[in-house]
C-alpha cells in the first residue's frame, strides 16, 4: 500500500522548521520505525518533490517498545514509533512531529534530559538497603518498567519543562523508592519534594493514563505513590496498607 | 521440520539437558540445522501459568510484532547477536587504559571469557557499576578531570559503507568461522572508511590471530580449544594508523 509521509523538519532549535513528504510503499503491518528506517536506507533520500534531502534525524534503539526512545507525534498523538503499526491510523497520510513539549535538538529528536533532573530533584535514589515488601511486589515492579518516554508529559495540561511541576513520570517512578526506602529523614526529604514538584501541580485529567505507550497502571501508581508521600500511609503495616491500597485501586479504572 | 514432521534435534543430539545446553553449542546446531529447514522454538506445551506469571512480555511481544501466539504455535528462531562478551579493556577496579575513564557493563570485559553464561551480565551490571563508581570517586579527588587524552577518529561513515560493513561482518564473523573468509573479511573492510568499520578490523584481526575455538569463537578450521597458546585474553589496540594485537595473561585464580 502507499503512503504519504510528511515529516517536520528542522536543522537546530534556532533554525525555521520545514515539512517534508515522502512516498513509502510498503505493508500495512510496518510500523512508524520500519518506515523511518527504510527512508533513510534510500540512497539517494529524495522528497516527493523529487530533491535530494538529508537523512532524518530520528532516536531509536530497542525497537520492541523496552527503551523509549523514538516517542514522537504521530498524526499529533505522542506514541512510540516502534509500536505503532501503519494499519492502526487513520488514512494514507501519516504525519510525525517531534515532541512539543522539549527543546528541540533536530529533527524528530528532542532533549529529554528535564525528565531525569526532575527524579534527581525529587531525590529518588535509595539511602539504606531496599526493603522489598512482598505486598507491594506488583505495583513496585510496574513502577520500574517506566520507559521514561515523555509521551504522559507531552499530553499533560500541566506540564512544561520552564515548570516546577514533574508531571506523572515521577509519580509513576517514586513509587517504588517511596515503599522501599528505610532511612526516614531521606524519605522525609522525598515527600516533601513529591508534594512540592507532583501533587500540588497535577490537576487530574489523567491523561497520562490514557496515553502510557506500554499500559502501565498510571492512575494505580499515582494513588499510590500520593498515599505514601503525602498522607504518610507508609506509617500502616505493611498488610493493612496493601489492602487499603487494593480497596482504593479498584474504585478506579485501571488496565 | 525433517520428513515432513516436527524434529525436536536439540532433545535427540543433547539426551540429558536438551535444549538447555550452553548457548554456544545451542546456537551452532540451529545454524547448522538452519541450512536444511527452517527453526522454531516450540513454546506450545508450556503450561498457561507459567506464561501468564513469567513469559507475558513475551507472549505480548510475539504477537505485536510477530503475530504469534505462542501457546498456539512455534516460532521461527535464528541465532542473532544478544551480547558482546569482549569490550573495553578494564582492570579489577573497572578502570581503563585511558586516565580518569572508567567503564562498566557490556561494553567493557572482563570476567565472562569466551562464553558469558546465562543471566551472567547481571554481575557487570550490578558489581561492575557499583565498581567503576568507587574509581572514579577515588580517580576525582586525586586528578584533575580535564586532562583526558585526546584521539582524532576518523569521521563517521557513509550509510552505503555501513551496509557493506553489516554485510561482511555477518558473513565473516557469525557462529562458524574459518581463515579465509576472515581474510576476505579484513579486505573489505580495510577499504570502507569512518569509526564502525575500525571497530569491525578490531574483532576481525582478533577473530584471525585465535587459531582455535573456545566458547562463542568457534573456528572450523581449529575446532578445538589451545590452552598452551590461547588461555589469554586478545587485545586490540587503535595506534591512530592500525589495529594491533596482542595476547595477555589471564589473571591468576584466587
Amino acid at each position: 500500500m502507499i503512503y504519504k509521509i510528511r515529516i517536520r523538519r528542522q536543522e537546530s532549535q534556532k533554525s525555521d522548521s520545514y515539512w517534508q513528504e515522502f512516498e513509502f510503499d510498503g505493508s500495512k503491518n510496518s510500523s512508524v520505525a520500519n518506515v523511518l528506517k527504510e527512508l533513510n536506507s534510500r540512497t539517494p533520500l529524495k522528497d516527493n518533490s523529487g530533491n535530494i534531502v538529508t537523512p532524518i534525524s530520528w532516536e531509536c534503539s530497542c525497537m520492541v517498545r523496552k527503551c523509549g526512545a523514538c516517542a514522537m507525534l504521530i498524526n499529533e498523538r505522542p506514541r512510540l514509533a516502534c509500536s505503532t503499526f501503519l494499519h492502526t491510523l487513520k488514512g494514507s497520510t501519516i504525519t510525525l512531529k517531534p515532541l512539543s513539549k522539549f527543546p528541540l535538538v533536530r529533527d524528530l529528536i528532542v532533549d529529554r534530559s528535564i525528565l531525569f533532573e526532575n527524579l534527581k530533584k525529587l531525590n529518588l535514589w535509595l539511602e539504606s538497603e531496599a526493603y522489598m515488601n512482598p505486598w507491594t511486589h506488583e505495583p513496585r515492579y510496574q513502577s520500574a518498567r517506566c520507559l521514561m518516554c515523555g509521551c504522559c508529559l507531552e499530553v499533560c495540561p500541566n506540564f512544561s519543562a520552564n515548570g516546577t511541576f514533574a508531571g506523572t513520570v515521577a509519580a509513576v517512578n517514586a513509587f517504588r523508592i517511596l515503599n522501599e526506602e528505610q532511612e526516614s529523614t531521606h524519605l522525609n526529604e522525598i515527600s516533601a519534594e513529591y508534594k512540592k514538584r507532583f501533587f500540588e501541580g497535577c490537576g487530574k485529567s489523567l491523561s497520562c493514563h490514557d496515553i502510557c505507550p506500554i499500559g502501565l497502571p498510571v492512575e494505580e501508581l499515582l494513588v499510590r505513590s500520593n498515599a505514601a508521600a503525602v498522607w504518610g500511609a507508609n506509617k500502616m503495616d505493611d498488610k493493612s496498607y496493601n489492602e487499603c491500597m487494593k480497596r482504593v485501586s479498584q474504585n478506579h479504572q485501571i488496565r | 521440520m525433517k520428513d515432513g514432521k516436527q524434529w525436536y534435534f536439540m532433545e535427540e543430539k543433547y539426551p540429558e539437558l536438551g535444549n538447555l545446553m550452553p548457548r554456544d553449542i545451542t546456537a551452532r546446531e540451529i545454524w547448522k540445522v538452519s541450512h536444511e529447514s527452517e527453526v522454531f522454538l516450540d513454546m506450545t506445551e508450556i503450561s498457561e501459568e507459567i506464561i501468564s506469571n513469567k513469559l507475558s512480555g513475551l507472549a505480548d511481544d510475539c504477537m505485536t510484532y510477530l503475530h504469534k501466539d505462542i501457546r498456539k504455535e512455534p516460532v521461527s528462531v535464528l541465532p542473532g547477536i544478544h551480547y558482546f562478551m569482549g569490550g573495553i579493556l578494564v582492570d579489577e577496579q573497572h578502570r581503563t587504559p585511558i586516565q580518569n575513564l572508567c567503564a562498566a557493563g557490556e561494553c567493557c570485559a572482563q570476567y565472562h571469557g569466551a562464553n558469558r553464561l546465562g543471566g551472567n551480565s547481571l554481575l557487570g551490571a550490578l558489581y561492575g557499576g557499583r565498581v567503576a563508581a568507587k574509581s572514579a570517586c577515588e580517580q576525582a579527588d586525586v586528578v584533575d578531570l580535564s586532562c583526558a587524552t585526546q584521539i582524532d577518529f576518523p569521521p563517521a561513515s557513509q550509510i552505503s559503507e555501513i551496509k557493506q560493513l553489516n554485510k561482511v561482518m555477518q558473513e565473516t564473523m557469525g557462529v562458524v568461522r574459518n581463515e579465509n573468509t576472515l581474510l576476505n573479511g579484513i579486505q573489505t573492510v580495510q577499504a570502507l572508511t569512518g569509526n564502525l568499520p575500525l571497530l569491525g578490523m578490531a574483532v576481525l584481526k582478533s577473530a584471525l590471530a585465535r587459531k582455535e575455538s573456545r566458547g562463542a569463537h568457534w573456528r572450523e578450521d581449529y575446532p578445538k580449544s589451545n590452552d598452551d597458546d590461547y588461555l589469554k585474553t586478545t587485545v586490540a589496540r587503535f595506534d591512530g594508523k592500525q589495529i594491533q594485537i596482542s595476547f595477555v595473561p589471564v589473571p591468576e585464580r584466587r
